[in-house]
């Protein structure tokens, strides 16, 4: 019997390494541009179309003009001013509850199964359909507490389907704080609270914020909670304004009135039979996309400055 | 020289080594750990430790990679107590009080108030350079602008790092160098005026001109304030230690005047350490 030893492979000379891994660097590069390409491909037709469909539209007598039987007189200022009033009341709400609960649970909560648990919850809920937020606000704000559809009840369903992804948002970036801060500020006889408001907070506020945007940014283009708690399709009045000219001279009466809100707007143009609602509904789109978009940047903006402060 | 059991009188606790320096006057302690032992979980990782700390003076804490430095240093200002399962036994007593800081029943601010620390690895907050040297006043309610702006540079100045950092104050204290970093980590615990300073490898991540500048100013600071410094390297300890406790596997092998343990050492591990033999 021959004795078993294992043949030796043929060795690769150094060059065919070098040209190997270049190969596969050249290859992996030629992948991801490819997706890269076509999702933008995609990204950008779809605007394209938007523009050729909608562009035309948009002027000011559309951002001034309450929806309408006819086409040509339809405008979107019911739903640009019930979006923007939505926004505030998920924002207003979802960022200080989201970041409160992620330092809560990343700094103070005790580690045990009941912490555990929450946390795993937390992480899910950021993945339930939107539509059984809607049919938990419709259920509970709605009938039970009879709140009405109102542009309050919108903002804290919004609130709570945006909620999960700024709590995990905040525990990542408080998480992703260099030890040495934190035992930086122990070391300097900081309480919890001080070391967490003082020195934790304002180093993960780049991540909160990201997280903040990715949350509202979902939240602006929801339709189906809010359709399913009730918002009316066709509003032809704004909410009361929130200035008065008698003391107090603001009031929170809007948050009690009806509302519509843009991807509604948009929903019920499309809907409909009549080539012009269409041109309607992509104009509107338009808008959506821009505000969107403009909610970015502000954040974007806001990140950079915060970032360059920090370094 | 190790003396487990300190004489009765706590605040002139005498062993022979102290007296060598202050060879008339009994030396006066800022501190005293006295049989501490100290867990990480089941994890034993100081076995009966006891070691004086001089007023006023420097005393260095070498010995192998792992041998508990660092675990010894974190046990004065209570660093342990923010990670769970950690415990202390026994006793590290701070003077001119007498109270016994690793004791359950005191909190672990109350040693932090007291004892400041410098990290291995530069750690300024992310924040300007005034903010980060206001740090510790603010912390303490001290928010009088003129104090703090007083307090701020006298701490930069001890920390010979305000001439180069006075037309810089409200930039980022990244922008500094490493050396400056640590330098300013320094100032920063300087401006609360601590009882007690602990640095751990305080020049080990920094390049050879930046340390001999950090070791000056372990000089410069002698006699003001008491220090105990953590390195690995033992000409750092020969030239800027006072005392030097020699630790081993978690025990305190030998504690003597520096120049004694360099030059003669009781103990045989010692020996081979700062011969260079293990470690
Ligand atoms: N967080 C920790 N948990 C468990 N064991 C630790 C921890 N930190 C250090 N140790 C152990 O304690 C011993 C002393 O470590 P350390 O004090 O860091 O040594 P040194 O600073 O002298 O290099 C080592 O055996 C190390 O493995
Ligand atoms: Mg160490």
């Amino acid at each position: 019997m021959k004795p078993l030893a294992a043949q030796p492979s043929r060795r690769l000379s150094d060059a065919e390494i070098v040209a190997r891994a270049h190969r596969s660097d050249r290859n992996f590069a030629i992948l991801g541009l490819s997706v890269l390409v076509i999702s933008m491909i995609v990204l950008l037709s779809l605007i394209v179309d938007f523009m050729v469909d909608g562009l035309g539209r948009i002027d000011l007598d559309f951002l001034t003009s309450f929806p309408s039987r006819r086409a040509s007189e339809a405008g979107i200022l019911s739903a640009w001013v019930g979006t923007t009033l939505v926004m505030l009341v998920t924002t207003a709400l979802a960022v200080p509850l989201g970041v409160a609960a992620g330092l809560y649970l990343e700094e103070y909560a005790p580690r045990n199964w009941i912490t555990h648990l929450i946390e795993i919850n937390v992480t899910n809920l950021a993945g339930v359909p939107s539509i059984i937020y809607g049919l938990l606000a419709l259920g509970l704000f709605v009938q039970s507490l009879a709140m009405g559809q109102t542009i309050l009840v919108a903002g804290i369903t919004l609130a709570l389907l945006i909620l999960p992804i700024i709590i995990v948002a905040t525990r990542e970036a408080v998480r992703s704080i260099p030890l040495e801060i934190r035992e930086g500020a122990y070391a300097l006889g900081a309480d919890k609270w001080q070391t967490v408001s003082g020195y934790i907070l304002p180093t993960a506020r780049p991540g909160i914020l990201t997280g903040a945007i990715v949350g509202m940014s979902r939240a602006i283009g929801e339709t189906a909670p809010i359709i399913t708690i009730g918002a009316l399709t066709f509003i032809a009045f704004l909410p009361p304004s929130p200035v008065q000219d008698t003391f107090p001279f603001i009031n929170f009466n809007w948050l009690n009135s009806p509302f519509t809100v843009m991807p509604i707007q948009m929903f019920n143009w499309v809907s409909r039979p009549q080539a012009a609602f269409h041109v309607n509904a992509a104009a509107t789109g338009l808008i959506l996309l821009l505000m969107t978009l403009l909610m970015n940047a502000i954040a974007i903006w806001l990140r950079y400055k915060i970032r360059r402060s920090m370094r | 020289m190790l003396q487990p059991g300190l004489s009765e009188n706590e605040m002139t606790a005498v062993t022979p080594a102290l007296d060598a320096v202050a060879s008339k006057e009994p030396a006066p302690l800022r501190a005293s750990v006295r049989n501490l032992n100290f867990f990480y979980g089941d994890n034993q990782a100081l076995k009966g430790v006891e070691l004086p700390i001089v007023e006023g003076k420097v005393t260095a804490l070498i010995g192998p990679s792992g041998c508990g430095k660092s675990t010894l240093l974190r046990c004065f200002n209570r660093m342990h107590d923010l990670y769970p399962g950690n415990r202390y036994q026994g006793e590290i007593i701070l003077y001119p009080e007498g109270i016994n800081i690793v004791a359950p029943e005191v909190d672990p601010m109350l040693a932090r108030l007291r004892i400041g620390m410098v990290f291995q690895k530069p750690n300024p907050f992310p924040k300007s350079v005034y903010e980060n040297v206001a740090s510790g006043l603010h912390i303490r309610g001290i928010r009088n602008r003129s104090e703090v702006d007083g307090r701020v540079e006298a701490a930069l100045r001890q920390a010979a790092l305000w001439d180069e950092v006075k037309d810089r104050l409200q930039e980022s204290a990244y922008g500094l160098s490493g050396g400056q970093q640590q330098r300013l980590c320094i100032a920063r615990t300087l401006a609360p005026d601590p009882e007690l300073i602990l640095l751990d490898e305080p020049t080990s991540a920094l390049d050879p001109i930046a340390t001999a500048k950090i070791e000056e100013l372990m000089d410069e600071l002698r006699g003001a304030y008491t220090i105990v410094i953590v390195t690995h390297n033992m000409q750092q300890a020969a030239r800027i230690s006072d005392f030097t406790a020699f630790m081993h596997l978690g025990h305190m092998v030998e504690y003597d005047v520096a120049s004694l343990i360099f030059t003669n050492p009781t103990e045989e591990r010692t020996r081979s350490y700062i011969t260079g033999r293990f470690g």
